[in-house]
């Protein structure tokens, strides 16, 4: 069953929405032992509970590159991958999402930032809005794309923005390549922009 | 002298007899003004008035300073706007941002999404130089002004600018201030810029201050039109999250 990105950080979030909501109706005034209690890890929700999701994404045909040099990059990820655990633990009004790692494939114009995805990612959830960071693995036959992430989620997972700074591997290596992946929740596609250069990622960011 | 009268009734023969052979066609007038002309207009003249030195000394010495002055330019970092080199799309004349998504109504408390639109102005040019292949922009400044669905995140920003594009493409980066009346977002922003489509796509990091105090305000922009960025982010309370 291919699962889309959607419906996997939907199911991210929803956890913490639902966790945030019942945050909110509670009492605001916590007993002196509930603000000491310790934060209680909670197991992630399972596989069973993922909405089916809609048809696999067909890309729009873009101009390749060269696949050299600096380049301008765009394309899609579509999520064909998996979605293994992670835990949520709630600490006041925020749900926090750990240890979660998400895989899919980047369709791309340009070959060298085409291929497999990981993403180690950790999320902060509010009532409407949640802080995400990570790492991330793009990988293909030629060489890798490795480095942090950061950004936004919102809509309880359906929609999200976040950028990652990856330093070439293997056959990329001496070239960075900067990615910004964006999802409205109104769409179906994640889309991907970023550019490919030579040079090391910016010391301030 | 009587003497003296073959000798001058010779001398007055040769006179005439070499009169008489003489080439008499010579217009005196006429061959001075030719001189005077070739004076005036030689190569010690310069378009029609007389110089003191010959013109191509003059020549040569124009063409040396003008070496001089652009070998002084060549290398030292140069401060304006070089069109095949935009940092960012940025408007010069810019518009009023686009309005703010009407479907993400906020009440402008507690932790939000948000959304809506932003014009960059170039206000100060950055100094550009080579370093090899890399053209190195520094310290430019964007002003932008934001129109957000949040009023906490409308308003106007400074954004201290650098880049190295390669040759037209690359990262960019730098310090971020947003401002109004309530408060400030302070922090950095880095992306990728890029020419050809005199666009860019960027991420941010703001800590808030004054009514802000405590909150967190993350955001992506990505340039629809020249000098127009389409902004998406949250407002969340807390520090900013550290990339692991």
């Amino acid at each position: 069953m291919r699962i889309s990105t959607r419906a996997t950080l939907g199911l991210a979030l929803a956890g913490a929405l639902v966790v945030a909501c019942s945050g909110a109706a509670a009492p605001r005034a916590p007993a002196a032992n509930q603000a000491a209690a310790p934060a209680v890890a909670t197991p992630a929700p399972t596989p069973k509970e993922i909405t089916p999701p809609p048809a696999t994404p067909t890309p729009t045909p873009m101009p390749t590159t060269d696949g050299q040099g600096a380049e301008v990059v765009r394309g899609v990820e579509v999520f064909n991958g998996t979605l293994d655990g992670y835990t949520i633990t709630k600490v006041g009004d925020v749900a926090q999402y750990r240890g979660g790692v998400l895989s899919f494939t980047d369709r791309m114009n340009d070959p060298r930032v085409d291929g497999t995805v990981t993403f180690s990612w950790s999320v902060d959830a509010y009532v409407s809005a949640a802080s995400e960071w990570g790492s991330m693995k793009v990988e293909n036959k030629n060489g890798s794309w490795v480095g942090p992430c950061a950004g936004a989620a919102w809509a309880v997972g359906d929609g999200f923005a976040w950028s990652c700074w990856l330093t070439g591997k293997g056959a990329y290596d001496g070239y960075t390549y900067y990615k910004q992946s964006l999802k409205e929740e109104s769409e179906q596609f994640v889309t991907i922009i970023g550019a490919v250069y030579p040079g090391e990622p910016p010391k301030e960011r | 002298m009587p003497e003296l009268d073959p000798f001058d009734a010779r001398l007055e023969a040769a006179v005439h007899g070499f009169a008489d052979r003489a080439q008499t066609s010579v217009d005196a007038a006429a061959t001075a003004e030719r001189a005077m002309r070739h004076r005036h207009r030689g190569r010690l003249a310069w378009l029609g008035v007389a110089v003191p030195v010959p013109v191509s000394i003059l020549v040569v010495l124009t063409l040396l300073v003008l070496a001089l002055v652009a070998s002084l330019g060549i290398g030292a970092p140069r401060r304006g706007q070089d069109a095949a080199l935009p940092i960012v799309a940025v408007s010069p004349g810019a518009a009023s941002p686009p309005a703010a998504r009407p479907d993400l109504a906020s009440d402008g408390k507690g932790d939000e999404v948000v959304g809506g639109g932003a014009t960059l102005t170039l206000t100060t040019p950055y100094t550009y130089s080579r370093a090899g292949a890399t053209t190195q922009l520094r310290d430019g400044v964007i002003t932008v002004t934001t129109r957000m669905s949040d009023p906490r995140v409308s308003g106007t920003g400074t954004w201290r600018v650098n880049a190295d594009l390669h040759p037209t493409t690359g990262p960019g980066w730098g310090t971020y201030r947003l401002e109004n009346a309530a408060g400030a977002w302070d922090g950095t922003c880095s992306g990728a810029a890029w020419d050809a489509e005199r666009g860019g796509a960027w991420s941010c990091r703001l800590t808030g201050s004054g009514a802000y105090d405590g909150y967190s305000y993350l955001f992506s922009a990505t340039t629809s039109d020249p000098g127009i960025d389409d902004v998406r982010g949250v407002i969340v309370p807390g520090p900013l999250p550290s990339p692991e």
